[in-house]
């Protein structure tokens, strides 16, 4: 209940924000949520992967970036169908997610995040040279998706709003699904392994594939949010591929709290939105005081934002009782 | 019945032979116990058994069949479950979890990223029981590193018989226990073996012959001896392994 209130205001906040977007503030500001919300699936991915599996991924950027592709080229060259866009994403990213967590998840810790770079790194640069994928220019000039399913439907999202809303639908979605798996029996035992990796293995879980399977979930969520923000934007370019992308997303992960799904939403959020704030007024400079917030968060607050909000919390079921005679 | 045949099991860390065909029998229903000195390879013999080490040579019946070569968590669900010597549980998670997860490992359903881990009602069940019977049950909301350690080692007992096994494994279940706890443990062991046949090892020879059916004593990674406590205890060997060459 306690935690019913916030989320019923953040929701009610997002629903209404089309309604002013144009007149009491730009327009441009759906355009910055639904990049949120593009992010939003993508640390939900990451998270189910680092936070509960404890693996840290320095890689997720390939997902983002597949993901955005394969939406892109079917909706060029196939359909308008927003549909067909995303099945398409979750398909391509998911084989890749199963190659490269197939020789990945041999390896753990810093070796497991040299891997998912290096591979990373390699589909950035075989991204970068692909003519058929528009090498270092991208491919610009999408047609604009449309929830077209079998003649049904042809509502076409090239409206901000029309695709806010989608975007919006589909994030919730994502973090539905989320929560369903992380308290999942598979969620559970996750957490075990990331607790104890050998106990979890002499109870009889076979722990490479339970990680193999994370991984892959992971890299699909990865490549949906890639799709969004590709069906979104019309254009798509090799620096979804760039590392600077799994950093950030590991960067978001940290600041909200990594193993709690709202956390890293929330780091999403904040750094996307902040950093918007932050550029427009001080340009290069922004940062500089990025990077300040991320070191006062480790310092003061390895947990996150999601530990900050904890102990609130446990501020506030004290107090009374301090105050009771 | 036997469940578990050692026989020709070899070992060995570099030049070092820490197993040395080395053959044993465990007969269901059983408490079998294996001592020795520290050194003598009794945790090897152990990891060899649960897949955690490769053997040199030899081969390992469970039930009859061959599980040399298969991987710890195969040997596992087979039904073959074991303590370790240092503590090894999941710290962070409730003492009801930690024994829920145990018991969920070999349900139908233990690895479905849908359904609700509640929903596994069997697994909080018999991870309830686990815990009644080594008296845990009420503190199954604490979290498990908070436990004191005779604690936890129960707890990590519960666990191993959370997996509803066939053959427990306990390795030195006492170590670091106090002599009430140690008092306790022992009792405790006795009540499981009326249900699961039960493979000990242990340094300390008083403190399992009361409870032994069969003792196998080992050191320097060879067999030394083997039968019933009485036989064990009156062997000349064993007397002058465990007692020194007077």
């Amino acid at each position: 209940m306690r935690r019913a209130l916030p989320a019923a205001l953040v929701l009610l906040v997002l629903l209404a924000l089309p309604i002013g977007a144009g007149s009491l503030y730009s327009d441009f500001y759906l355009s910055l949520a639904i990049r949120v919300f593009a992010f939003v699936i993508l640390l939900l991915g990451f998270d189910l992967l680092a936070g509960y599996g404890g693996l840290i991924s320095f890689g997720h950027a390939m997902f983002f970036g597949t993901g955005a592709y394969a939406a892109a080229l079917t909706l060029k060259h196939l359909t308008p169908s927003v549909w067909a866009a995303l099945a398409v994403a979750v398909v391509v990213s998911a084989a890749l997610a199963l190659v490269v967590g197939f020789l990945s998840i041999r390896a753990r810790e810093i070796y497991f995040v040299f891997l998912t770079f290096a591979f990373a790194q390699f589909a950035y640069h075989a991204v970068n040279s692909w003519e058929w994928a528009g090498a270092a220019n991208g491919l610009p000039g999408i047609p604009p998706p449309s929830l077209w399913i079998a003649g049904r439907l042809p509502v076409d999202l090239d409206r901000r709003a029309v695709f806010y809303y989608f975007a919006l639908a589909l994030a919730g979605a994502a973090f539905l699904v989320a929560r369903r798996i992380v308290g999942s029996a598979f969620g559970r035992v996750l957490v075990g392994i990331r607790e104890n990796e050998e106990r979890a293995r002499f109870l009889g879980y076979d722990v490479t594939r339970c990680l193999r399977r994370a991984f892959l979930i992971s890299g699909v969520f990865a490549g949906v949010g890639g799709a969004v923000l590709a069906s979104f934007h019309g254009f798509v370019a090799p620096t979804f591929y760039h590392w600077s992308v799994s950093g950030e997303v590991l960067l978001m992960a940290l600041l909200g709290g990594m193993g709690t799904l709202v956390g890293p939403m929330a780091g999403a959020a904040f750094v996307i939105v902040l950093g918007d704030i932050l550029s427009s007024w001080l340009a290069e400079r922004w940062l500089l005081v990025m990077g300040l917030i991320y070191v006062a968060c480790v310092l003061f607050s390895p947990t996150g934002f999601a530990g900050i909000a904890r102990r609130l919390g446990a501020l506030r079921d004290a107090a009374p009782a301090e105050r009771a005679p | 019945m036997t469940l578990l045949r050692l026989s020709g099991l070899r070992k060995a860390f570099g030049s070092l032979q820490v197993i040395e065909d080395l053959d044993l029998t465990v007969e269901a229903g059983r408490i079998t116990s294996v001592i020795g000195p520290n050194g003598a390879g009794k945790t090897t013999l152990f990891n060899l058994i649960t897949g955690r080490l490769p053997l040199d040579g030899g081969r390992i019946l469970f039930k009859e069949r061959p599980i040399a070569g298969l991987s710890p968590d195969a040997i596992a669900r087979l039904g073959l479950a074991r303590s370790f010597q240092i503590t090894n549980v999941f710290p962070a998670l409730t003492v009801l979890e930690n024994v829920r997860l145990a018991a969920q490992a070999r349900q139908p359903g233990a690895l479905s990223p849908w359904r609700p881990a509640e929903r596994l009602v069997e697994a909080t069940t018999s991870a309830q029981a686990a815990l009644a019977q080594v008296g845990l049950g009420a503190l199954r909301d604490r979290v498990a590193h908070t436990l004191s350690h005779g604690d936890q080692r129960h707890l990590e007992i519960a666990m191993t018989l959370a997996t509803g096994p066939e053959l427990l494994l306990l390795d030195e279940p006492t170590s670091g226990m106090s002599a009430v706890e140690t008092g306790r443990t022992m009792t405790l062991i006795g009540e499981i073996a009326r249900r699961v046949t039960v493979l000990i090892i242990e340094h300390d020879m008083d403190l399992v012959m009361g409870l032994s059916h069969r003792v196998a004593v080992m050191a320097f990674g060879k067999k030394i001896a083997e039968g019933s406590p009485a036989e064990v205890a009156r062997d000349p060997e064993v007397r002058r392994v465990y007692l020194g060459d007077l």
